[in-house]
């Protein structure tokens, strides 16, 4: 069985007061699509911008992005 | 619609307007017995300055629209895609490039049967070029076109 890449950002945005895909984007320097395309798994982030997500959402790579 | 999709789809159009503009026009010139190789070669500079026009008019219009959009530049993603669509068109030029190679070996049995009789085997042979450039081209911006869409 093929393993995936998934991620809890949704999640995460929800528990940040609603935080918009638009606000995630410019924090961690990528564009609005490149956040949607994460969210829906269909495209993995580098090291850095998956550890930028992480760090400022205050958790730990792992808590957010899960290989299974 | 993003601003990047937007101008792909935007140079998508222009790119295969600009290679049924210049099929045509030779075409035409052909049909009214004037293709010669100075007519092929003032056909292919207006193409040229059409395509420059063309695109910055495009390029403008969206900026316009989209300013805020216009100023950001590329991220990973972006980078990645245009790499993979990139390294598409190539294949399809380099296979073109051969071809060439292979015809200009063949030029004494392929000479005076190739697509524009009226002009020697070099001008056949740009002719061919000029297809093969534009078609890589269309590749290139399409897979991008494609590769955009799948992942929104």
């Amino acid at each position: 069985m093929t393993k995936q890449l998934s991620n809890t950002i949704r999640e995460l945005r929800f528990h940040h007061n609603e935080m918009t895909q638009q606000a995630l984007a410019e924090a961690v320097g990528v564009s609005r699509q490149t956040i949607v395309a994460i969210e829906k798994g269909k495209y993995s982030p580098s090291l850095e911008v998956a550890f930028k997500i992480a760090q400022l959402f205050d958790k730990k790579l792992d808590d957010v992005f899960s290989y299974q | 619609m993003s601003y990047k999709e937007m101008t792909i789809w935007g140079t998508l159009v222009v790119t295969i307007g600009l290679l049924s503009y210049y099929l045509l026009g030779i075409n035409s010139l052909q049909a009214a017995g004037e293709l010669n190789q100075d007519t092929m070669v003032s056909y292919l500079y207006k193409v040229v300055v059409v395509a420059v026009i063309l695109e910055i008019i495009m390029q403008s219009l969206l900026a316009a629209i989209k300013h805020k959009e216009a100023d950001l530049g590329d991220d990973e993603r972006d980078k990645l895609i245009e790499l993979k669509s990139t390294k598409l068109g190539h294949w399809f030029c380099s296979a073109i490039i051969l071809m060439c190679v292979f015809l200009t070996t063949q030029i004494e049995r392929v000479s005076g049967r190739m697509l524009l009789p009226e002009v020697s085997d070099l001008y056949n042979i740009m002719h061919f070029l000029i297809i093969g450039f534009l078609v890589s081209e269309i590749i290139t911006i399409a897979s991008k076109a494609y590769l955009y869409r799948r992942d929104s």
